[in-house]
């Protein structure tokens, strides 16, 4: 397990972004910000397939008399 | 003509170099900086306002034309609507913070709808106010810019994921470390007092115990940030998303406590309750009080009569659970006068940050109209060993007014109290409390609650000396 987090962190320096924080006065924590371009993707996809899903179950609702919603809560 | 000079900068209001909030005589100001002019300007016009203050998700202001209280850094001069009570998170109970987090997360969500972001998620942003959680710094929003990650996500964490977290999975009076760590709980402490069985939940692994060891690996290493990736505003969305799955995944199992079923395990008949009832509707009546704290106020039964009839009542025990209760009741009735709080008055909050001054202690924020102190005082004399005459003076510092039931030794409550310890207490009876009382407050009326040994006393305190 030690290993595997290692291995995330060290795969993470890789892919690092340049975030606009010339305005930031609250100090956002390098390590924070690693971890959320670490996790970006995979969250993004999960988001994009609720997104989805919560549209083909809001479509179907609608067609079927039920009250349905796009928007993810 | 007002003077310029006059003006006192909010003891709390220095972090953010976007603006400050001032005082002139007892009127609250925000002035807004020239350095933030776009992003309020943005927040104004771009619809963002409008509709967080209909979703009552923010708090309302004014622009106005009052002098600013430094004129070479001003753009705008705001009068926000006053919040009836300010209150720290550590004061919340678990389903406040909750709730203070979702709608953190709602706001974030709605700014960026219109092009912004958070640049702060502290939890003293968040005050409750008629029931609700709203946000009540005007100025934490700024441009959103594509690609960047949220600047607010570690302060979010452990502001909010952490404390919450904690109560839900190690133990609720756990919230009592933020009166400690005043920008959150650090998250390798929360990684180490949460149980490893939370490393199986998605997001608490991600956002709490990975986000730790990210900290701590970086925390000595001098990385440029500066190279390809981007998040995508929908991988920004996604993390936001996650941590609102986070939050709700945040749940307390609570158990019996000592004080949740107080009145049904307490001798009171329904005609010594209807009289102690009637005693607190009459006095309300009579004094018309703005504010009322309620001390001990179990699940807000009497709360509710103050706070029913326009007082803005703030509801406070020390009892998590009963706070809980307390806090549901006015969620469910949709109760705007009442504030349920977590304080313990054998060591109630003190002022906290900067200078001891950032965030006011308990009687900073007082002096209440009018105080409740039903069936405390033996907890207060008997379980905690407080003098009659410094439980007088406390109250005296805190209210204006009270309403004090005495609760002599041979009532059955007291007795408890005294079962397995020996009685120390050879002053504590009702000459010695009237003689202490006396010092400070003017006896108005005595009430005898029928079916007992109690009485309430109404009292109006006496001019300070």
């Amino acid at each position: 397990m030690e290993k595997n987090h290692k291995s995330m962190l060290t795969s993470c320096t890789l892919i690092m972004v340049t975030p606009a924080i010339a305005h930031a006065y609250l100090d956002p924590g390098t390590g924070s910000f690693v971890l959320q371009m670490a996790v970006a993707a995979i969250l993004g996809a999960v988001f994009t397939i609720k997104t989805f899903w919560k549209k083909i179950v809001g479509f179907f609702k609608r067609i079927t008399g039920g009250s349905g919603t796009d928007e993810i809560r | 003509m007002k003077s310029v000079d006059a003006a006192r900068i909010h003891a709390a209001s220095f972090r953010d170099p976007s603006g400050f909030l001032f005082y002139r005589g007892s009127e609250l100001f925000r002035q807004v900086n020239l350095e933030s002019r776009d992003d309020y300007d943005l927040m104004m016009r771009s619809g963002l306002y409008g509709e967080l203050t209909e979703k009552c998700l923010i708090v309302r202001h004014n622009e106005t034309a009052e002098k600013p209280a430094n004129p070479e850094t001003a753009y705008r001069i705001l009068k926000p609507e006053m919040v009836p009570f300010i209150s720290h998170p550590y004061e919340w109970c678990f389903s406040q913070i909750r709730d203070a987090a979702l709608a953190t997360l709602d706001i974030q969500k709605t700014a960026m709808n219109y092009g912004m972001s958070l640049k702060d998620a502290s939890a003293y942003n968040i005050q409750f106010i008629h029931g609700n959680p709203v946000l009540v710094d005007t100025l934490s929003f700024e441009k959103y810019r594509e690609g960047a990650p949220w600047v607010a996500y570690r302060q979010f964490c452990q502001h909010f994921l952490a404390p919450l977290a904690l109560m839900a999975h190690t133990d609720i009076r756990l919230s009592q470390l933020l009166r400690i760590h005043i920008d959150g709980i650090p998250l390798d402490l929360a990684s180490r007092l949460l149980p490893r069985s939370t490393a199986l939940k998605f997001g608490l692994l991600t956002h709490i115990h990975l986000h730790a060891k990210t900290q701590k690996h970086y925390a000595d290493k001098p990385v440029k940030i500066n190279s390809h990736g981007k998040i995508s505003k929908t991988a920004f969305l996604g993390i936001i998303d996650s941590l609102r799955g986070s939050v709700l995944s945040c749940n307390w199992k609570r158990q019996a406590t000592e004080w949740r079923d107080y009145y049904s395990g307490t001798n009171y008949t329904d005609t010594a309750m209807e009289s102690k009832i009637q005693t607190v509707t009459r006095a309300v009546e009579r004094l018309k009080p703005g504010q009322v704290w309620d001390l001990g106020a179990n699940n807000g039964v009497f709360s509710r009569i103050s706070a029913g009839m326009g007082a803005h009542t703030v509801s406070l025990d020390k009892d998590e659970s009963c706070v809980e209760d307390n806090y549901m009741q006015v969620k469910r009735n949709r109760e705007k006068n009442i504030l349920p709080l977590l304080m313990d008055f054998t060591n109630p909050s003190p002022g906290t940050g900067w200078a001891n001054i950032e965030r006011d202690s308990l009687a900073d924020r007082g002096p209440a109209d009018l105080v409740l102190a039903l069936a405390l005082i033996h907890h207060l004399a008997i379980s905690s060993n407080v003098p009659l005459g410094r439980i007088a003076a406390m109250l005296r510092s805190i209210g204006k007014n009270l309403i004090i039931e005495f609760v002599p030794k041979n009532d059955s409550q007291a007795q408890r109290l005294l079962l397995n310890r020996e009685d120390i207490f050879r002053d504590y009876g009702r000459d010695e409390f009237e003689r202490q009382f006396r010092n400070y407050f003017r006896v108005r009326e005595t009430i005898p609650i029928p079916g007992t040994e109690r009485t309430i006393y109404l009292m109006e305190g006496l001019s300070r000396r």
